[in-house]
């Protein structure tokens, strides 16, 4: 069985296929949502998910949230004892996510397909992939969010579409255009922005609050637990902003309150910022894929944070019609991912469509031009254009500078600019070359780009035959084979925490934020239910504890909405 | 196997029958499982259909849509069918009227080149609300596009101004259209700068004639007498301007003297000032030395004089050194009577080699001529043709290799021959000396071997 899996930056979904339908899959708390925060609980085992994200506000040190942001890159987080990569602290969402899908299907699992943003670089791309073998899961395929949520939408069924697909999501934010004919899915062109998210609308939410208040006045903004406490009160606000007309931004810190009242018109202009960021990558791919948007049959929207009211209006507006959300927009990536995994498994259920997707970057190397009489480096020799259809295999011939030349350094970048310095580097191949007259000897430069987005050079020296493969050596943001045995070993060691216990980790875990938040009276009641729940609790009677559970899940419920 | 057959179609096929065929073939090779094939599919697939939409293009006029047409009535507010999801309500605003001044009123202005008022109006326009839906917007563009295609002239500071209130930028890659398209207005605007480098060198020559020489050397028409005097006082950095301009105009805008109504030099290499006379020298080494040897031919030698002879040709660089030295001061004599050189030249000198004044001049290169010439009138005893054929010889010699100097890049007919036998025996270590050096060492060995024989045979 081959799962997909959506691996957000605020929230995590499994699905698999059932025969009929993409189905999403629950995890141990039974929630289809899967918030991607990882931590350490005090025995130093590891826990996932909503307990990590009660424990996030108590125990910042031990956990990480938002760590798809750093994938492809070096950064790392510390966890307790230990520092970790993202690629790392996803390798442990996506374990805890398979171990959701063992239990729901009833069967192991070894093989999934995960999507990423369609504007993830190579190195990010790579990253995913290490994640998923750090976690114990042969990665069938990388399938493109937007893509994937096509797919799910089912648009194969009709005839022939255009349709663009609008990806809002925590973190990134995806434009692509697809075209549907003959039960062919063609990806015509893809754009994007990989920092730019819910998560980038409470940030400048929470910049405001300090900002309206004065940061002299606040509590030491640098504490981790404020500011975390900020975000999460940044985000109720937001999704409160999206029905009610005005909301409350409070934040407590020991017996001090601040109050901020917003209204609907504030938030517009608070985020005004990035939703004029969201213009750019939709008129990029709609110059791209060369359409005018009268062509466009449906616009559909997908990622939590396109049902901010906010985002669905501006795209009605840039589109002149209303956009389509009839699927639940966080759920659509993985239902995608699911029948993508199907149709890898050649399910019978389904009908065949074969899907084709373009690289979303301009691949290319690092040139000399003649510049009047001597030569000029550093300009940049496009070898797959942006949005060719992948898989593809595109050559160029370069050929040596200066006389008895003996070895040719060739530096790979990604970017669409003329000069490689505004470009990214993405690695660098030396190849010695038999000393020869200046341009007497030639290359042959190969880039191959698969169907899961990596990249492969190749470079063949017509004058001796040889032929070098490049592995992208010396980018940090990409782990080498021997670390990854070394912390896949790492990561095997370390425990999770029991899953049968969830339920009740979740339940003190959040007690422990609310005592942390709250103030007075109210911070001696959740004291007391506190104490209550731990009794319970170590009577190990099942019952009772059912009993102890329900009632305060209740109380806690009417707490918060009374602050 | 031609993309056509690839996909089993014949030349003719439209749109949709190439897509059929695409998608047909599709689920045979598929992009996972054959990557190769897939590719030439691809690749067959793309040229095919745009093969056919440029014929259906070219088949019919495309339908332009009015800019100012409106969007379809949209209803104010929808009820979006949402599940599990409470259920929304979200307005599209309307928008009433595109904003002023209209679009023909701009065209109009970027021909009149008001371009501050247009720039105004363009932001005017960019900020209004008409301009928020894509749809305008890429209307918008295209008619920016158009105007700037079709006005015949504007500024580089302007369309950059444009370009970053419309968002273009091509280190991002944000382009509004083909890179043909936008290659060619990047073009204009560099076009548009040289233009007016150009016009400012000249205006400041006009003015102080100390600056933009290079440029009035190349553009400004005037007498050959002025130009000489012009060219005889220019600067080793002089010259570089003026090649870099000649050959900037030459190869790169053709056509900005036009647009400036100035006529360039056609002769512009004529003009630079020789690199080297060592074909001069050369000839005269080698014309002089033969000179002596025929002698030893015509009269009845006397034993000593042979080895004389032998001498001479090795003690000849240091006369041609003297000789050297003496043409340098009388150059100051004939650069200062330039005006009258020139005047002189113009009347008596052949055009071929007169140049306008950049080839041969009679007082600079003609007069000395006439010293070697009466050298070999001098060196040449017995037989009396020699000593008319001789000087005559000696002087259209020198007359031809200085003028062969001075036409700059142009290369004699003796450079390519030397050329051609050096890539034919390229691959000997022969490089290593220079062209001049072969020919000397091979004149030497051979009037040596002559000599030698010659003495055995008259002892």
């Amino acid at each position: 069985m081959i799962i997909g899996i959506d691996l957000g930056t605020t929230n995590s979904l499994v699905a698999a296929w059932d025969g009929e339908h993409a189905r999403i899959l629950p995890n141990a708390l039974g929630n289809f949502l899967t918030p991607s925060v990882v931590g350490l609980d005090d025995e130093g085992q590891l826990v996932v998910g909503d307990i990590a994200r009660e424990r996030l506000h108590t125990h910042p040190h031990l956990t990480a949230s938002l760590f798809k942001r750093y994938m492809g890159s070096a950064r790392e987080t510390r966890l307790g004892a230990r520092v970790y990569r993202a690629e790392e602290l996803s390798a442990m969402l996506l374990r805890s996510l398979k171990a959701d899908a063992e239990r729901a299907l009833g069967e192991p699992v070894h093989e999934a397909v995960i999507s990423v943003p369609a504007y993830f670089s190579d190195a990010q791309r790579k990253a995913t992939r290490i994640a998923g073998e750090l976690a114990g899961l042969k990665i069938e395929k990388l399938i493109n969010e937007p893509t994937a949520a096509a797919l799910a939408y089912g648009l194969e069924q009709r005839d022939e579409a255009t349709f663009l697909v609008f990806d809002l999501g925590g973190g990134t934010f995806d434009v692509s255009i697809l075209e549907l004919f003959e039960g062919v899915m063609e990806v015509r062109a893809s754009a994007g922005d990989n920092f730019l998210g819910g998560e980038d609308f409470d940030d400048l939410l929470v910049e405001h609050f300090i900002a309206k208040i004065g940061a002299a006045d606040l509590p030491d903004l640098n504490q981790p637990a404020i500011t975390q406490r900020l975000r999460r009160e940044a985000q109720r606000v937001r999704h409160a902003l999206g029905q009610a007309q005005a909301a409350r931004f409070t934040l407590r810190e020991q017996s001090r309150e601040w109050h901020l009242e917003l209204t609907q018109g504030d938030l517009t202009t608070v985020v005004q910022p990035l939703l004029d960021r969201l213009r750019a990558p939709i008129e990029r791919a709609l110059r791209d894929a060369r359409i005018k948007v009268a062509d466009l049959d449906e616009i559909l929207l997908v990622g939590g944070t396109t049902r901010m009211p906010l985002v669905r209006k501006l795209v009605a507006t840039l589109f002149g019609r209303i956009p389509a959300m009839q699927l639940n927009p966080d759920e659509v990536v993985a239902q995608g991912a699911a029948i993508q995994a199907a149709l890898q498994a050649r399910h019978a259920s389904l009908e065949e469509v074969v899907l084709t997707d373009v690289c979303p970057y301009t691949l290319g190397i690092e040139t000399s031009m003649q510049v009047g009489g001597g030569f000029q480096s550093g300009h940049y020799l496009p070898i797959i254009e942006r949005n060719t259809v992948v898989p593809v295999s595109r050559s160029r011939n370069v050929s040596t500078l200066s006389d008895n030349q003996k070895v040719v350094r060739l530096g790979i970048y990604q970017g669409e600019s003329r000069l490689v310095s505004n470009n990214i580097f993405l690695g660098e191949l030396e190849i010695p070359v038999p000393p020869r007259k200046a341009g007497e000897v030639t290359l042959d430069v190969r880039f191959t780009y698969d169907n899961n987005g990596l990249l492969e050079a190749q470079v063949h020296l017509p004058i001796n035959g040889e032929t070098r493969r490049l592995v992208i050596e010396n980018n940090p943001g990409v782990l080498a084979p021997e670390e990854i045995a070394q912390r896949l070993a790492a990561l095997e060691a370390l425990k999770v925490h029991p899953r049968d216990q969830q339920i009740n980790t979740l339940l003190l875990a959040r007690l422990d934020r609310l005592y942390q938040e709250s103030l007075g009276e109210g911070r001696e009641y959740i004291a007391s239910l506190a104490n209550h729940f731990q009794q319970m609790l170590d009577t190990q009677d099942e019952h009772q504890i059912r009993e102890a559970r329900s009632d305060i899940t209740q109380r806690l419920v009417h707490f918060e909405r009374e602050i | 196997m031609s993309h056509w057959q690839l996909l089993s179609l014949t030349p003719d096929a439209d749109e949709r029958s190439i897509k059929r065929a695409y998608a047909r073939l599709l689920k045979v090779h598929r992009p996972d499982e054959n990557p190769d094939a897939f590719q030439r599919l691809r690749e067959a697939y793309e040229t095919s259909l745009a093969e056919a939409r440029w014929r259906a293009q070219a088949d019919e006029e495309t339908v332009e849509t009015p800019l100012a047409e409106p969007l379809p009535p949209a209803p104010e507010e929808v009820d979006i069918p949402v599940r599990d999801m409470h259920v929304e309500r979200i307005e599209i605003p309307t928008v009433v009227s595109p904003p002023e001044p209209s679009l023909g009123q701009m065209a109009q202005w970027l021909v009149e080149g008001k371009e501050r008022q247009l720039m105004e109006a363009l932001r005017h326009w960019l900020s209004s609300e008409w301009l928020v839906p894509f749809e305008h917007r890429q209307q918008f563009e295209q008619c920016v596009l158009d105007w700037f295609e079709s006005a015949p002239s504007w500024s580089p500071a302007f369309f950059e101004g444009v370009c970053q209130a419309m968002g273009w930028n091509e280190d991002q890659g944000n382009l509004p259209c083909a890179y043909w398209r936008w290659d060619r207005l990047i073009r204009h605007c560099e076009v548009q700068a040289f233009e007016e480098t150009l016009r400012s060198d000249l205006d400041r020559f006009d003015a102080d004639k100390l600056h933009g020489q290079a440029a009035a050397l190349l553009l400004k028409p005037m007498s050959d007498a002025r130009r000489r005097a012009m060219a005889d006082h220019f600067t080793g950095l002089d010259w570089q301007r003026f090649t870099q301009l000649a050959e900037t105009i030459e190869y790169q805008y053709p056509e900005v003297p036009e647009r400036l109504e100035l006529q360039p030099l056609d002769n512009w290499r004529d003009w630079l000032p020789a690199t080297s006379y060592r074909g001069v020298s050369l000839f005269l080494w080698f014309a002089l030395s033969a000179l002596l040897v025929a002698t030893l031919f015509t009269v009845p030698v006397n034993r000593d004089e042979p080895l004389a002879v032998l001498l001479m040709p090795f003690l000849m660089p240091i006369l041609l050194w003297l000789g050297v030295k003496l043409y340098h001061v009388w150059t100051y004599v004939a650069v200062a009577a330039a005006q009258f050189d020139v005047w002189l030249s113009q009347r008596l000198v052949p055009r071929r080699w007169y140049r306008q004044g950049a080839g041969l001049l009679v007082l600079r290169h003609v007069v000395p001529a006439a010293v070697p010439a009466a050298l070999a009138c001098a060196w040449s005893d017995g037989a009396p043709w020699l000593r008319w054929v001789s000087p005559a010889v000696v002087f259209f010699g020198t007359l031809y290799f200085t003028q062969l100097a001075l036409s700059g890049g142009r290369v004699s007919i003796w450079g390519r021959a030397a050329r051609a036998i050096k890539l034919k025996i390229g691959r000997l270590p022969w490089h290593l000396l220079k062209r001049e050096g072969v020919l000397a060492v091979l004149a030497v060995a051979a009037t040596a071997a002559w000599v030698y024989s010659k003495l055995k045979a008259v002892a």
